[in-house]
């Protein structure tokens, strides 16, 4: 089982104005992500904050706030999300 | 919240990229040697200023300033385009295994950074002239990491000196 909460430090501007760099956010995983949420998902071995801009057959296509420095939009699964982002500190 | 922020200090959080890549792969040194090229062109021009005399006309101060305005702001944007260029690839494309080739990567990398604020805030020909041979080391061992031989190309810019490619 997935540990509930967790903590990250946000690296890069792809999520601005949402969530600057240097940014501390706290993720929870006992729900589940909808459309508009920013969530952490693992992908190649790193951890990347992005927000959900829709879901399909289940398929989480996500995106960055930022569209100068976030251009793609691709496909997550499920299991790859580490949690929703529920608090900025 | 302030209590995270001890939790933090004792157990640091994981770092979270916002970068583009899901992933997409493509990373290239290139905009950030341009980009260290456009410093040094902005350097030189700035330390090529002269006026007519030593106490000039009013309209021939303002024309000067404007001027000089002008390429600081591209100076000042060109060294920080380089160092999130930099910090992008490094931060997002290098691997644990390219390091174990590489270990010098961070150190360049760092002196990258520093070297980028040093041109950034002074008219300093060298220290441009610094930086640029700093961001062609990085674009090597980038294209190294790729398994992919470099050749060092006339730039054909008004600061001569050479783009590192891969052949």
């Amino acid at each position: 089982m997935k540990v509930p909460f967790s903590r990250f430090v946000v690296f890069d501007r792809s999520m601005e104005p949402a969530f600057l760099e240097g940014d501390h956010v706290v993720t929870f995983n006992w729900t589940e992500p909808h459309t508009g949420d920013a969530v952490v998902f693992r992908s190649n071995g790193k951890n990347l904050i992005k927000r959900i801009a829709t879901i399909k057959s289940g398929k989480i296509y996500v995106k960055g706030d930022n569209r100068k420095f976030s251009l793609k939009i691709g496909p997550v699964k499920s299991d790859q999300i580490v949690g929703k982002v529920i608090a900025k500190y | 919240m302030n209590v995270l922020r001890l939790i933090d200090r004792v157990f640091p959080p994981q770092t979270v990229f916002a970068h583009c890549d899901v992933p997409c792969g493509i990373y290239d040194p290139h905009l950030a040697q341009v980009a260290a090229h456009t410093v040094l062109r902005m350097a030189n021009m700035i330390d090529e200023f002269q006026t007519s005399s030593a106490e000039p006309p009013f309209e021939e101060r303002k024309r000067i300033i404007s001027q000089i305005s002008r390429l600081t702001k591209v100076k000042e944007e060109h060294a920080e385009l380089v160092k999130h260029e930099i910090r992008v690839i490094w931060g997002d494309y290098f691997k644990d295994e390219h390091l174990k080739q590489h270990k010098a990567i961070h150190q360049l990398v760092f002196k990258i950074m520093k070297q980028a604020s040093v041109a950034r805030q002074n008219v300093d020909i060298k220290a441009a002239n610094e930086l640029l041979t700093m961001v062609q080391q990085f674009a090597e061992i980038f294209w190294e990491t790729k398994g992919r031989k470099i050749q060092k190309v006339k730039s054909g810019y008004p600061t001569e000196g050479v783009i590192v490619v891969p052949k």
